[in-house]
């Protein structure tokens, strides 16, 4: 979109700004270009030490693409043709790469575990620290004091992961802060957080900003940031003018009842606690109904079980369609218009994007879409499979005010046509403007989503073993097992695996029994070897019936076996005694492997804890829109699951690589908090490795 | 606030690593490596009676199966298209799968993985990284195919035994079809989600 008018010049309105030192950020003459289409064109900003500017704008007007530019995002890390000049205290910076930007910048985005990999907060803010080559005498202290100061010392000891959205925004920012920045770039940091995490949060923004930092700042809830106290010196307005106001919403007209339902005793999963204890609900046609309440109070657990999901679905629940926070999650399909007439009504759905305006939508891809986009697809394509009660999980969640007032105009479009429409939502605003009734789930004791045991495991590290480099111990495992794959004797071989198997309980300090567990398989395996090849091998017959079973084929499959089980002897301990961090850890400080690979393997770690939850989302939106197909058709929904897990996880994967960067992972340089250093223990290993496998193959040379 | 900019005013587009691996193109690698061990973890977790009977037949299933892990290189070529992006695949996901979920087959998986990587990418390495049709899936689902099930033979023992030729059979047909064809398809379905916008794989 193409801009006539120049930009509305800065409006300055509040305290003076420190005037005295060269600015902390001057932008010339931006312009941004990025899949054709003209962004941002000709914009100049200027921020002095301590200053606090506002971006404004209506829906895409540059606004975030505006901040990626001061962040060097655009055109380094991605896409786009940019004109203009940068300069920090007078130098220019226009062609210097985020990790560069990061020494005297940092940002927080919307999304808040976006930037976090350690699995420890205290590591987490250790890390910006690193990564600024601070002297690891200084961390412990730095990392205390700045704990003290945004007001998350209880939160030291957690692990990230098992953090609410609004406790890992305020990690996210105290490791933005922790490095002392001059200028900290804001984009929508409220956005996706509860009411009490986002006056949390705020209060952390504003006492920087009144201690000297200076702020760019995009955000829509701006109120909130003023009333915990922030300032603002400077406006920048990248439309036309302010944003529109709100339409007025329309008298609803109440129906007959559509749902009389008494919901008792509903559980987030089989095993876990009552959430909801007991709750009425009585929805009438034509009309909005708002849950609101604390993270943990159970809205979504409600909307779940209205529309039928385990376990504790609602009776007669085939009438409810539900649409999902993360809307990309439900689509089936590879266009806008297959995806409104999926299961539905071809010419509804078709009628329905005309109306709003949205047919030219019609042969994109739906995962092109924005965000707002995807939003109004979903629920159109709810609406046209004819559902008389539409149930949706946060519509305005992550959207700006632009996007906002679309979703909140098409809900008030579909209650007129009749349909019942339930949304849990944290915006007080929306549900006061558009809803009919108002439910309040707070009453109850909230229940914390607790995270569920994904297919990662935690290893003791206190065990002898645990206690050696990881790297030694795969250096070993690996030279071992592919020693063995050189011979097929038999006693030694098995002798091995039997030694080895008998010390993993005590050099891992696990219980014999779940050890056997995870040597079952192997167990099994080799038994197969042996039958497989005592049957199919040629040589001197030792039985004829009913199968001929060859003495060549027999002692071979022996020898295989005895190597398979000695093999898995060692892949126990060395399974058993090394856990993931410590692991990659170890690669980079003592293997030496490049920190951006190291990086990318904590990245991994961050993102397979975080599958478990994605996967049963992804599979709970898709059941609920393809609620009647038949076999096959399920069949194939599986595979559009797999295929949204990978979209979401590549997109997670590229907002950590930027947030990385930002943080100032690039140079390669960095210092260790904590120095993992070889110790007697390793040694120990070595020999004793060593003596092992030298009597083994003196073993395996006397006997036959 | 001058409306027309001049060329001199642009910032350079930052010089395409020649080659390297990035940190961006690094973890878009671990995410696919990531994503193919949690669904092997999901259908592993599905059949759990089955991976235990599988034990015994394990040594025959293997053949069948295989096809399924060869999946993460071709993808992790495609996305990013720079030389050592299959192996990288390959041993992330090894690292995953013994490191991060505990597999017991262990730390030997290393070695599988690097093979299979480099089976893999051997077509892509051919082309110049420069094709991405079909037949290069094909091409490298047969290449990892054959090159694992060399190492297979010495790991296990199959020289020898009569079934050697039905095993060989067997692994081509579903490395192609399973390395070749499936990966493609994935492709192609996430060129077209608009994910890959900002990766290598987007901007030819």
């Amino acid at each position: 979109m193409s801009r006539t008018q120049p930009p509305t010049t800065m409006a300055a309105t509040g305290t003076i700004p420190a005037a005295s030192a060269a600015p902390v950020l001057s932008a010339h003459g931006i312009r941004v270009v990025r899949d054709g289409l003209l962004i941002l064109d000709g914009i100049d900003l200027e921020v002095t030490a301590g200053e606090v500017v506002l971006i404004r704008g209506a829906s895409g007007t540059g606004k975030s693409t505006l901040l990626n530019v001061m962040a060097g995002i655009l055109p380094h890390t991605q896409d786009a043709e940019v004109w203009g000049q940068i300069c920090h205290a007078g130098e220019p910076v226009t062609a210097s790469p985020p990790a560069r930007r990061s020494r005297w910048m940092g940002m927080l985005t919307q999304d808040p575990a976006a930037g976090l990999c350690m699995q420890m907060v205290r590591d987490e803010l250790a890390l910006s620290l690193e990564l600024r080559e601070w002297d690891p005498a200084d961390i412990g202290a730095r990392v205390t004091d700045i704990a003290a100061t945004t007001g998350i010392t209880p939160l030291l000891d957690r692990r990230v992961g098992d953090l609410s959205g609004g406790e890992q925004q305020r990690v996210a920012l105290a490791a933005a802060l922790a490095g002392r920045p001059q200028l900290l770039l804001l984009d929508e940091p409220l956005s996706m957080l509860d009411p009490r995490s986002a006056v949390a949060v705020s209060r952390i923004i504003a006492r920087s900003a009144s201690d000297g930092l200076a702020l760019i700042v995009v955000e829509h809830r701006i109120d909130d940031l003023r009333r915990s106290g922030l300032v603002v010196d400077t406006e920048l307005n990248l439309g036309s003018g302010p944003p529109p106001a709100a339409r007025p919403v329309p008298e609803s007209h109440p129906g007959r009842i559509v749902l009389n339902a008494h919901l008792e005793g509903v559980r987030r999963s089989p095993d876990g606690p009552t959430v909801v204890p007991g709750l009425e609900l009585c929805l009438h046609a034509g009309t909005i109904t708002a849950l609101v309440g604390p993270n943990g109070s159970g809205k979504t657990t409600v909307l779940r079980a209205l529309a039928g999901l385990p376990p504790d679905p609602v009776a007669g629940s085939g009438k409810v369609g539900l649409v999902f926070q993360r809307a990309s999650d439900q689509f089936l399909t590879t266009s806008v218009e297959a995806e409104v007439s999926y299961r539905a009504d071809r010419h509804s759905g078709r009628a329905m994007l005309t109306r709003l305006g949205l047919a030219d939508l019609e042969p994109r891809n739906p995962h092109t879409l924005s965000l707002g986009q995807q939003r109004r697809v979903a629920l159109i394509a709810a609406a046209a499979q004819g559902h008389q009660i539409i149930g949706l999980d946060e519509p305005t969640l992550g959207l700006d005010s632009g996007a906002s007032g679309d979703v909140s105009d098409l809900l008030v479009d579909l209650r007129d046509q009749g349909r019942a429409i339930v949304m849990s939502t944290h915006d007080q605003e929306l549900a006061s403007r558009l809803a009919d009734n108002i439910i309040d789930l707070s009453p109850h004791d909230g229940v914390p989503t607790t995270s569920r045991p994904g297919p990662l495991r935690r290893v003791t590290p206190d065990c002898p073993l645990g206690r050696c480099s990881p790297s030694l111990k795969l250096a070993i495992a690996l030279v071992t097992s592919l020693a063995l794959l050189a011979t097929t004797a038999i006693v030694p071989i098995a002798a091995i695996a039997l030694i080895v198997l008998c010390l993993v309980p005590l050099l891992c300090h696990v219980r014999p029994a779940h050890v056997s567990r995870l040597y079952l398989p192997a167990l099994g395996f080799a038994l197969g070897v042996i039958v497989i090849n005592s049957v199919t091998r040629p040589g001197t017959p030792l039985i004829s019936e009913p199968v001929t079973v060859t003495v060549q084929g027999l002692e071979m499959g022996l020898g295989l076996a005895a190597r398979t089980l000695a093999i898995g002897a060692i892949a126990v301990a060395f399974v058993l005694s090394t856990g993931g961090p410590q692991f990659v850890a170890s690669l980079e400080q003592q293997a030496h492997i490049p920190i951006r690979y190291c990086f990318g393997l904590l990245a991994g770690y961050r993102l397979l804890e975080t599958l478990g939850r994605e996967w049963d989302t992804i599979r709970d939106a898709q059941q609920v829109r393809s609620r009647g197909a038949g076999r096959l058709a399920r069949g194939r929904i599986v595979l559009v699951s797999v295929f949204c897990l990978f979209v979401v996880a590549l997109r997670r994967g590229q907002q950590l690589s930027d947030a990385l960067e930002l943080r100032g992972l690039g140079s390669g340089r960095r210092t260790f908090w904590h120095r993992l250093r070889y110790t007697r223990r390793d040694l120990v290993l070595v020999v004793v490795s060593a003596a092992l496998s030298l009597l083994t193959v003196l073993a395996c040379q006397i006997l036959p | 606030m001058n409306p027309v900019s001049n060329e001199d005013d642009r910032t350079p587009q930052p010089v395409a690593r020649a080659g390297g691996l990035g940190l961006k193109e690094i973890i878009a690698v671990v995410v696919v490596a990531v994503v193919f061990g949690f669904i092997f973890w999901v259908m592993d977790q599905a059949w759990t009676s089955l991976s235990v009977a599988m034990g015994p037949l394990g040594d025959l299933a293997q053949n069948v199966l295989i096809g399924v892990w060869f999946l993460a290189a071709p993808v992790a070529v495609f996305i990013v298209r720079r030389p050592g992006a299959g192996i990288l695949a390959e041993l992330v996901a090894s690292v995953v799968e013994v490191v991060f979920l505990g597999n017991p087959v262990g730390p030997i998986l290393f070695v599988v993985g690097l093979v299979q990587g480099i089976g893999s990418e051997a077509a892509f390495a051919v082309t110049g990284y420069r094709r991405y049709g079909l037949p290069i899936f094909l091409a490298s689902g047969a290449g990892a195919s054959l090159l694992s099930f060399a190492f297979s033979t010495l790991r296990f023992g199959w020289w020898g035994q009569s079934l050697f030729g039905v095993r060989l059979v067997v692994q081509m047909c579903s490395g192609i079809l399973l390395g070749g064809v499936a990966a493609w398809l994935l492709c192609r379905a996430l060129a077209r989600s608009g994910v890959l916008r900002d990766l290598p794989a987007g901007r030819q």
